[in-house]
């Protein structure tokens, strides 16, 4: 009996949100950026969300990038406030 | 005497009788009048004297009373002069009091005014971006096609890429 010592690791799941599927061209250059700010390997869901209007969000635990068009507008909003 | 009908007894006889009347009256008739009439002048003169003491006393006590009234007069006068120069004064300061109020409430409503003004103004312009929000909102949803969209997306992952490098 032999014993497979080989280590497992548990990947990290990143959910992708946006308002239209993202392409496969998309979704590899946007993993391969993630990997870099993260700086481990993780797993990447897509989700469809209208209501960030445009472009995506990135949530991983507790981290979160927004690349919405809803944060541009917000952003405006606040400026002419 | 006789050639002219004068006897010389009878003459004499009468003369003694007038003496002898005169002696009478005088002591009987001629002396209490005289002295009633002494006693009479005597009253006048009292009630003369009376009389210029009366007057003399009356102008003195008139003399007086006009002292007085016008001791008053001019005491009143003192009193008016010094009434009006008060009510002057009183007028005076309501007039300055009420000017210095009506300049504050002026002041007040004008600082008031602007406040609401302020609030009115940012008011208008949270409705006016409220309402401009909801316009793009609308307009990025019903407007923009899926290629848009994935140009938008293109744009978006090259701005990580930019963050990711730095």
């Amino acid at each position: 009996m032999t014993v497979n010592d080989s280590k497992v690791q548990i990947q990290k799941t990143a959910t992708v949100r946006s308002v239209v599927p993202l392409s496969l061209k998309q979704q590899q250059k946007l993993e391969v950026h993630l990997h870099k700010i993260i700086g481990e390997k993780i797993t990447v869901v897509y989700e469809i969300d209208r209501k960030i209007l445009g472009g995506f969000t990135v949530r991983l635990e507790d981290w979160f990038l927004d690349a919405s068009l809803a944060l541009d507008l917000q952003k405006i909003k606040e400026i002419l406030a | 005497m006789e050639k002219l009908g004068i006897q010389p007894i009878p003459l004499l006889l009468q003369g003694i009788n007038f003496l002898i009347l005169l002696l009478i009256l005088k002591k009987y008739l001629y002396k209490p009048i005289l002295t009633a009439l002494a006693e009479r002048k005597k009253k006048i003169e009292e009630g003369l004297e009376y009389s210029q003491k009366t007057k003399a006393e009356f102008e003195k006590s008139e003399k007086k009373g006009e002292e007085i009234l016008s001791r008053a007069r001019s005491e009143g006068q003192k009193i008016i002069e010094e009434a009006k120069r008060v009510s002057k004064k009183k007028e005076a300061e309501l007039i300055e009091k009420a000017e210095k109020q009506a300049q504050e409430i002026v002041a007040k409503a004008r600082q008031e005014n602007e406040v609401l003004k302020e609030e009115l103004e940012k008011d208008l312009k949270r409705e006016a971006i409220e309402m401009a929000e909801r316009i793009v909102e609308r307009v990025i949803k019903e407007s923009l096609t899926e290629s848009a969209h994935k140009a938008l997306i293109d744009r978006k992952i090259k701005e990580v890429a930019r963050e990711s490098i730095k």
